[in-house]
C-alpha cells in the first residue's frame, strides 16, 4: 500500500528529540514529530494549590496541554476548550503509572505541554516530550512511558498517521506503553475496526513505541550519557 | 546476579535492569520490584559488590527534600512570643529548585540560641533573611533550629525604614537612619553568601 507521503504501512515521521531545552523549568523536552513541534516542561515536586487537592501518602500528577494559535491552519481560539482539558487528562492518567509519586506526599508534579505546530498525533508527541521533561527534572520513574499512534485510511492499516491520513481516513488508535512490561497506559479509539483490523493496527503501534524508546533513549543518552 | 554486561560506571534510564535483590540492595535512584532492582533516574550506576548495594548517581538534578541537618534559607514572616515563624526558600545549594513540600517553617524560641531568649525580637525581625537547620522536615510547620555559629540572620531590615542593616560592634545598624538594633546574626552576615 502506498501513503501519500511514500512511507511504508509501520513506517514513523522522521523523529527528533531534545532534553532539558528550556532553563527556567524544572526539566524540560523538545518533540519535533513530522511537522509536530511541541515543548514540554515540568515543574515541581511543589507545594500543592489548592491545599485540598493535596494527597499525604503521594505526590498529585498534574498535566496541561495548550496548543498556540498560530499552531494549526486557521488560528485557534487561544486558552483551554474540551479537546485540550481532555488530552491533559489522559495525558496524566498515560504518565501517572510510570511516576513513583509516593516518593513526595503532599506535594504537586506540574507538567505542561505545548504544542507549537501541529499536524496530527500531537497527544502522542506531548506524552512522548513529557516523559523525557520528567526524567530531565529528576522525578524517579518506573519506566519510560513511549506513544505512537496507529489507525485505518484508504482501507489499510497503518503506522502513526499524517494529518491528511487523520483527517480522511476511517480510524485512528493512539496509545502509550511503559515498554519494559508492555503495560498499556493510554489506549483510545477514534472510528470503526474489525477485530482482526483492530489486534493489528495494536501490533503496529506496540513497534512504534518501541521504536519511539530507542529515540527517548538516545536523546537521554546525548544529554547525560557523557 | 546483575544484568548481562552492566558494570559500574554505565550510564541507565529509568526502568534499567540493575540485579537481582538476592545479591543487591537497592540503594539511591533506584527500586525493587518482584525481586529484580532497576533504576528509576537517569544517571550512572554504582554496583557495591563489597556493601553488596546497587545505587544510581542521577545525571539530572534531583528534587531537594529536607531531612534533619539540612541547612535551609528562609524568612521571618511573624513573630510571636514563643517562636517566629518563617517561609521557607531554599535549601542550601538548590537555590534553583523549589522545596518539594510546604514552605513554611517555624523556629521555636530554645531553638533560636545556644544562650537564653527571654525576647525573640532581640534574635529576629520580620523581613530578616536567616539561614536556618532542619531539625524536622516531615513536620507541617517544619522544625528549625538557628542554634550554631554559621546559623542565624544572614541579612537584617530595619524596622523603621526597611533598609538594610550593617554589622557593628556585634549589633546591627541601619545606614539610612541610624537606628540599632539586636539581632541573632550568622558569622558570615552581610556578605552574602547563602
Amino acid at each position: 500500500m502506498k501513503r501519500g507521503d511514500g512511507r511504508k504501512k509501520d513506517e514513523l515521521r522522521n523523529v527528533r528529540m531534545e532534553v532539558g531545552v528550556l532553563k527556567r523549568a524544572d526539566g524540560s523536552a523538545y518533540v519535533e514529530w513530522g511537522n509536530n513541534k511541541v515543548f514540554a516542561s515540568v515543574y515541581g515536586p511543589r507545594e500543592v494549590i489548592p491545599r485540598f487537592l493535596a494527597r499525604n501518602d503521594r505526590a498529585i500528577l498534574r498535566c496541561k496541554y495548550n496548543m498556540t494559535p498560530f499552531s494549526v491552519e486557521d488560528r485557534k481560539r487561544p486558552g483551554p476548550d474540551r479537546r485540550s482539558v481532555e488530552i491533559g487528562k489522559v495525558t496524566a492518567g498515560a504518565l501517572e503509572p510510570a511516576v513513583i509519586l509516593e516518593t513526595y506526599p503532599n506535594s504537586m508534579i506540574n507538567v505542561n505541554i505545548e504544542v507549537m505546530q501541529a499536524d496530527a498525533g500531537t497527544r502522542c508527541a506531548g506524552i512522548t516530550a513529557a516523559t523525557l521533561a520528567l526524567v530531565d527534572a529528576g522525578i524517579p520513574m518506573r519506566d519510560l512511558v513511549s506513544a505512537c499512534a496507529a489507525g485505518k485510511a484508504n482501507d489499510g492499516i497503518i503506522l502513526d498517521l499524517s494529518k491528511e491520513e487523520d483527517n480522511k481516513g476511517q480510524a485512528d488508535i493512539p496509545m502509550a506503553i511503559m515498554p519494559r512490561s508492555e503495560e498499556v497506559t493510554l489506549l483510545q479509539m477514534d472510528g470503526i475496526l474489525t477485530e482482526d483490523e483492530l489486534e493489528e493496527a495494536l501490533k503496529l503501534a506496540v513497534g512504534g513505541c518501541k521504536s519511539i524508546y530507542e529515540l527517548q533513549k538516545n536523546a537521554l543518552m546525548a544529554k547525560y550519557g557523557e | 546476579m546483575k544484568d548481562e554486561g552492566l558494570k559500574s560506571g554505565d550510564f541507565v534510564i529509568p526502568g534499567d535492569v540493575l540485579g537481582v535483590g538476592e545479591v543487591f540492595m537497592p540503594g539511591e535512584g533506584t527500586y525493587e520490584d518482584e525481586g529484580i532492582i532497576y533504576s528509576n533516574v537517569a544517571g550512572v550506576v554504582d554496583l557495591d559488590m563489597n556493601k553488596r548495594k546497587a545505587s544510581v548517581e542521577a545525571k539530572s538534578n534531583v528534587p531537594p527534600v529536607l531531612v534533619e541537618g539540612d541547612p535551609v534559607i528562609c524568612e521571618i514572616v511573624d513573630l510571636r512570643s514563643q517562636m517566629a515563624l518563617v517561609d521557607l526558600i531554599a535549601k542550601c545549594g538548590h537555590e534553583d529548585r523549589s522545596l518539594t513540600m510546604s514552605p513554611k517553617g517555624r523556629i521555636y524560641i530554645s531553638q533560636a540560641s545556644k544562650h537564653y531568649v527571654t525576647n525573640l525580637q532581640n534574635e529576629f525581625r520580620i523581613g530578616d533573611l536567616v539561614r536556618a537547620r532542619v531539625r524536622d522536615g516531615r513536620k507541617s510547620p517544619v522544625e528549625l533550629s538557628t542554634i550554631g555559629d554559621d546559623m542565624g540572620v544572614i541579612l537584617a531590615l530595619c524596622t523603621k525604614c526597611r533598609t538594610s542593616m550593617k554589622k557593628k560592634d556585634g549589633k546591627v545598624e541601619c545606614p539610612k537612619c541610624g537606628s540599632i538594633e539586636s539581632r541573632n546574626m550568622s558569622q558570615d552576615y552581610g556578605k552574602g553568601n547563602l
